[in-house]
């Protein structure tokens, strides 16, 4: 059987280290996903259509205004530091060339969930989905868990 | 560069436009693909060549004058009438969708914009394409165009491949065959449509920069699902998709 797209595109996936957690949907993407909004969240002006981006964010593609994004709804900017903390859920922004490119969010000690662009969602490690695409896991931040 | 000379019998092509300098330019570069072509710069005269003339292929413009700017659909429905094997290629500067959707309806087998980029090779490549075509029994209200739809799929294809994984707007929007899908454009709204269809997707930057509507305008921000419904109610009023 041929491997799934995203089997090359993120090589460092194998069978044991992940698990495909929905089916593709192009509705929503991983900025959205990690703030657990089924919405597609850019910044910048669209043509045809917008996309979601909270009011009053820069709508710069820059690391600083994706941290400002996950703050409206109750993240906080805890730098490098990606370890699990019970009672506190994590996102982590993954960026090439200083431009976020993808966010993850994390699950529990182990795990991360990601929406991968257009096609599905996955739990997996944070490192496997380091490289050509998505760069590499520049900040993480965190907020309380809600009952 | 030198376009390459057909290698099958000369076809007869008719080409039909008001303005001299396109429509010797076309019949010069036709020629020299190795095409036999008569031309026709009035509704009127190329009528009288529909009728007794038998060719092989159509190159029409549909605006054959400031006074009927539809006067090409008349002459492509004549066409097709009097010869249903004849080859339409419909050429168009109108940005007007229905253009193009009527045309396809008459059952043109290319439709291209006049702004587009190297439209003299674009011609000539599709020229040898509809010489070659064997499908005479084409239903001629089928709204298709097989050329169309074979280069949107394709590069429809390749979007897809190079950005399913991207949630950037500028790596999905600015992506090249995205790019080329926009570049194709009103005549391209159908396939878009069509694709739509099948299930929400990015589409709305192209169907806004093709159209310049703005259909989806108060669909919630990012709500992929309501934008992509939002654009084909337009189809519909339209009457582009049903």
């Amino acid at each position: 059987m041929e491997p799934k797209p995203y089997r090359q595109a993120f090589p460092a996936l194998t069978d044991e280290n992940h698990i495909e957690t929905s089916p593709a949907d192009a509705e929503y993407n991983c900025i959205g996903h990690a703030a657990d909004s089924r919405l597609w969240w850019w910044p910048g002006e669209v043509i045809g259509g917008n996309h979601y981006w909270p009011s009053g964010v820069a709508q710069d593609v820059t690391i600083e205004a994706f941290v400002s994004a996950y703050e409206t709804v109750g993240y906080a900017d805890c730098g490098q530091d990606g370890r699990f903390e019970a009672g506190f859920e994590k996102v982590a922004i993954y960026a090439r060339d200083g431009a976020p490119k993808h966010a993850a969010r994390q699950v529990d000690a182990s795990y991360w969930t990601s929406k991968l662009g257009r096609t599905v969602d996955i739990s997996h490690q944070l490192e496997h989905l380091e490289g050509t695409y998505y760069g590499e896991v520049v900040r993480y931040l965190k907020r309380r868990k809600s009952r | 560069m030198a376009l390459p000379r057909l290698a099958v019998s000369a076809p007869s092509v008719l080409v039909v436009d008001d303005y001299d300098a396109f429509r010797d330019a076309c019949t010069r570069t036709l020629e020299g693909a190795g095409f036999t072509v008569q031309s026709a710069s009035t509704e009127q005269e190329a009528m009288q060549k529909v009728l007794h003339g038998n060719f092989d292929l159509a190159l029409i413009d549909i605006m054959l004058s400031e006074q009927d700017r539809r006067g090409g659909l008349k002459v492509i429905s004549e066409l097709r009438r009097v010869n249903p094997r004849t080859k339409i290629i419909a050429i168009s500067g109108s940005h007007d969708i229905n253009v193009a959707l009527e045309s396809f309806r008459l059952g043109v087998f290319e439709f291209l914009p006049k702004g587009s980029i190297d439209l003299s090779g674009k011609i000539v490549v599709a020229a040898e394409r509809a010489a070659q075509a064997n499908d005479p029994n084409r239903p001629p209200n089928e709204v298709t165009s097989s050329p169309m739809r074979e280069r949107f799929e394709r590069l429809a294809s390749a979007w897809r491949a190079e950005t399913q994984f991207s949630s950037s707007a500028p790596d999905i929007f600015m992506n090249k065959n995205y790019q080329e899908i926009i570049g194709q454009g009103v005549a391209i709204v159908p396939f878009i449509l069509e694709d739509l269809k099948k299930g929400p997707d990015h589409w709305y930057w192209a169907l806004g920069a093709i159209t310049g509507d703005n259909s989806a305008e108060n669909a919630p921000p990012g709500d992929i699902a309501a934008i992509s419904a939002a654009w084909l109610e337009w189809g519909r009023r339209k009457g582009i998709v049903r």
